[in-house]
């Protein structure tokens, strides 16, 4: 009883926290996308669900939330089968000092500031006449490509972008849980006469469940909330809005359209999408093993 | 005793926590001037967006008013200029915190003047500022026939363009005078490499330049891009053949592409003529000082700011309110706020900030003045058309030329089947900005 009081006294500032800094903010979101809301006027009129009736109209919406699907479901899929194939790759290695030092060079384009890196990859990579990566496809004799100037391949260049700056992170979750699988495991499946690729199939996979759950959850609510590539990396959203995504949709309607209220229904959908899609990977991968 | 120190414990991180959120009141950069504690010393905050010599000439008028106004204290606080336009919106809707004073992009004003968020310049200081100053460069600044700021500058992308003098004189070529020959240099002047531009001839795709010289050849016509009930009107036959001109140069013409618009450069398209890739670039003075000290090169020698050709019979042109100085109306000490702004709006002293910020100045006497004309001789070929600027209008500038452009680009990509189409498209969009 008296440890139970002593865990709520210590969880009761971070609950606050999140009262304050989560909880609060959804909800005076979730209000001000009832509201026609202007935070320079005094005349905020109640309008309902009017926000909410005018995103089924607005295209912009309707492509952001295209974009931002197709960027989320590509991005989140290579991240995870790539930062699991490395880490696999890592746990090879028998050096302790090998293993972590892998885990490090993949980890440190988490660390540099996205606005930064983003800003090299637009003025260096990726540049039609003299970014590197043309530079290359020269060099092996293939013809330039136009990577964020053409509606058709700037996806590719942001998706491109985010792997690189993002699949460390999960290197290291997955690198981890892998780490604790138990050895005997592996021996015993090594008895049974297992290949590489059996053993990843069959016990690797089935045993990082927890890992699983934790990186696509948290991989998927991030990328939803990507903003920086898209903010910095492509010139006001790429030709045709082909880069435009519900992050910046929000951020434009916000404060360069000054429609608050409108922009928070956006949130809203946000929102509703993250926790729905959180609430389904959650029930879908419920297991029992935790590494 | 366990359960007070699991209390003590918590009070502490639930004090600590509050204390880290703040409190809202931005005490070291806030409205609230800071005192010295006996009552006399006022100190004031101002805001300005990085840049250099700006900053400097900024700085030097600072000291000097302070020198004059023993007991007023100005502090200048910086922003990188990404940062700073969300920073200025986001303290002035909170109403609390920010500057006393800003530095305000003309065009910001506009969401700002109806809400009382920025203090009105008293009467006569502000008939003196319409009385001596170009219209274009107040006009965002108004609202129901009050001023909210001083125009430091005034803002022109039209008028002129810089052109590369060791491309045009290796190409035989010369410095084009009218439309058609901007157009022929434009072309004898552009090299490909397969289907990636060495040298763009002329390349006016850029965020400013393709609305503004939309408009531009609009007025040239003879036409409005404005009804008289101030809607948008860009269905008339003088505005189809505008944009038909500019998009005929991308996809006909090919002299330029659409990369300033839809990304994917390494420069900007005025850096790429200072690098050599570009033969004539119409831009404003502001890109003068960068040829000379960050690409080294020589303003007459190397390079030139010439007169850009006018298209039609009428030389007019469609100009936004630049860089203006404006109060916060929550400032606590206007006066003192409105002497440093009243300083720095002296003959003198504009003139000296105009010369230092390489700005054409929001005054006619300082714009036509000798000692400008002097000190800034290559802009001559703008102060002499000042006159023919007209306002561009009380709309947001900057979703104007977000329609524009992506119109532009997708006009000149085929997602349009007429210019008739894209303009009654462009004409829906751009009154919705109204609305």
């Amino acid at each position: 009883m008296k440890n139970k009081k002593f865990v709520w006294a210590v969880m009761l500032p971070a609950m606050l926290h999140i009262l304050v800094f989560i909880i609060v903010p959804i909800g005076i979101g979730l209000v001000v996308s009832f509201f026609n809301y202007n935070p320079l006027s005094s005349d905020n009129t109640f309008i309902g669900l009017e926000n909410f009736r005018k995103l089924f109209l607005d295209a912009d919406f309707r492509l952001a939330m295209k974009n931002t699907l197709i960027f989320v479901l590509a991005t989140v899929f290579l991240n995870i089968a790539l930062s699991l194939l490395t880490a696999q790759l890592i746990s090879y290695f028998k050096s302790n000092k090998v293993r972590s030092f892998f885990r490090m060079v993949f980890f440190l384009p988490c660390i540099a500031p996205m606005v930064a890196t983003s800003v090299v990859f637009s003025r260096s990579i990726f540049p039609t006449a003299t970014g590197f990566l043309n530079m290359m496809l020269n060099r092996i004799g293939l013809p330039s490509v136009n990577w964020l100037g053409d509606p058709k391949v700037i996806m590719i260049s942001l998706i491109i972008y985010t792997l690189w700056v993002d699949v460390g992170y999960n290197i290291v979750l997955f690198s981890a849980g892998i780490d604790g699988i138990p050895a005997y495991v592996y021996e015993a499946a090594d008895l049974d006469g297992a290949g590489e690729w059996r053993k990843f199939r069959k016990v690797t996979l089935p045993l990082l469940g927890r890992s699983f759950q934790f990186v696509i959850v948290q991989t998927l609510i991030s990328h939803f909330q990507m903003f920086a590539q898209f903010s910095v990396l492509i010139l006001k959203d790429g030709p045709q809005n082909s880069g435009l995504v519900l992050s910046r949709y929000i951020y434009k309607t916000a404060f360069e359209y000054k429609d608050m209220g409108y922009a928070s229904a956006v949130s809203m959908v946000l929102f509703i999408i993250i926790i729905i899609l959180s609430f389904i990977e959650q029930k879908k991968h419920n297991v029992d093993w935790e590494y | 005793m366990k359960k007070i120190v699991s209390l003590l414990l918590c009070v502490l991180l639930t004090v600590s926590l509050t204390a880290c959120s703040g409190s809202g009141k931005d005490t070291d950069s806030g409205q609230a001037p800071a005192s010295d504690g006996t009552g006399g010393d006022i100190t004031l905050t101002m805001w300005a967006h990085q840049n250099e010599p700006w900053n400097a000439a900024y700085t030097d008028a600072i000291a000097a008013f302070e020198a004059e106004n023993e007991g007023i204290h100005i502090r200048l606080e910086l922003f990188p200029y990404d940062e700073f336009e969300a920073k200025v919106q986001t303290s002035l809707i909170d109403g609390e915190g920010g500057a006393d004073i800003y530095e305000l992009w003309g065009g910001w004003a506009l969401d700002f003047t109806p809400h009382n968020t920025l203090m009105a310049m008293p009467d006569d200081f502000a008939a003196q500022i319409r009385e001596e100053t170009y219209a274009p460069t107040y006009g965002a600044l108004m609202n129901e026939g009050k001023l909210y700021g001083v125009p430091l500058e005034f803002n022109i992308e039209n008028g002129a363009m810089l052109v590369n003098l060791g491309l045009l004189e290796a190409n035989g070529l010369e410095v084009p005078v009218t439309w058609e020959e901007l157009k022929t240099t434009a072309a004898a002047g552009t090299v490909y490499d397969g289907n990636v531009f060495q040298v763009k001839g002329f390349d006016f795709v850029n965020w400013d330049s393709v609305p503004y010289y939309f408009l531009s050849l609009i007025l040239q016509q003879g036409s409005n891009y404005l009804t008289e009930d101030g809607k948008f009107d860009v269905t008339t036959e003088e505005a189809k053949i505008a944009f038909d001109e500019l998009a005929g140069m991308v996809t006909e013409d090919k002299v330029t592409d659409l990369e300033g618009l839809t990304g994917g450069g390494d420069l900007e398209g005025y850096q790429q003529l200072f690098a050599g890739r570009g033969m004539m670039v119409p831009r404003g003075p502001w890109t003068i000082s960068e040829g000379v000290e960050s690409f080294g090169l020589e303003l007459g020698t190397d390079f030139d700011y010439v007169a850009m050709p006018w298209y039609g019979e009428e030389h007019g042109f469609a100009s936004e309110t630049g860089w203006s100085l404006a109060v916060s109306a929550s400032c606590k000490e206007q006066e003192a706020a409105m002497k440093f702004i009243q300083y720095l709006y002296e003959d003198e002293v504009m003139l000296d900030h105009n010369i230092r910020c390489t700005q054409i100045p929001s005054k006619r006497s300082l714009a036509e003045s000798a000692e400008y004309q002097e000190a800034m001789p290559y802009t001559k070929v703008l102060v002499d058309i000042l006159d023919n600027a007209q306002f561009i209008g009380t709309f947001n500038t900057d979703r104007l030329k977000e329609t524009v452009n992506d119109t532009f680009v997708g006009y000149c990509s085929g997602d349009y089947a007429s210019v008739d189409e894209a303009m009654n498209d462009l004409n829906t969009k751009l009154n919705a900005i109204l609305e």
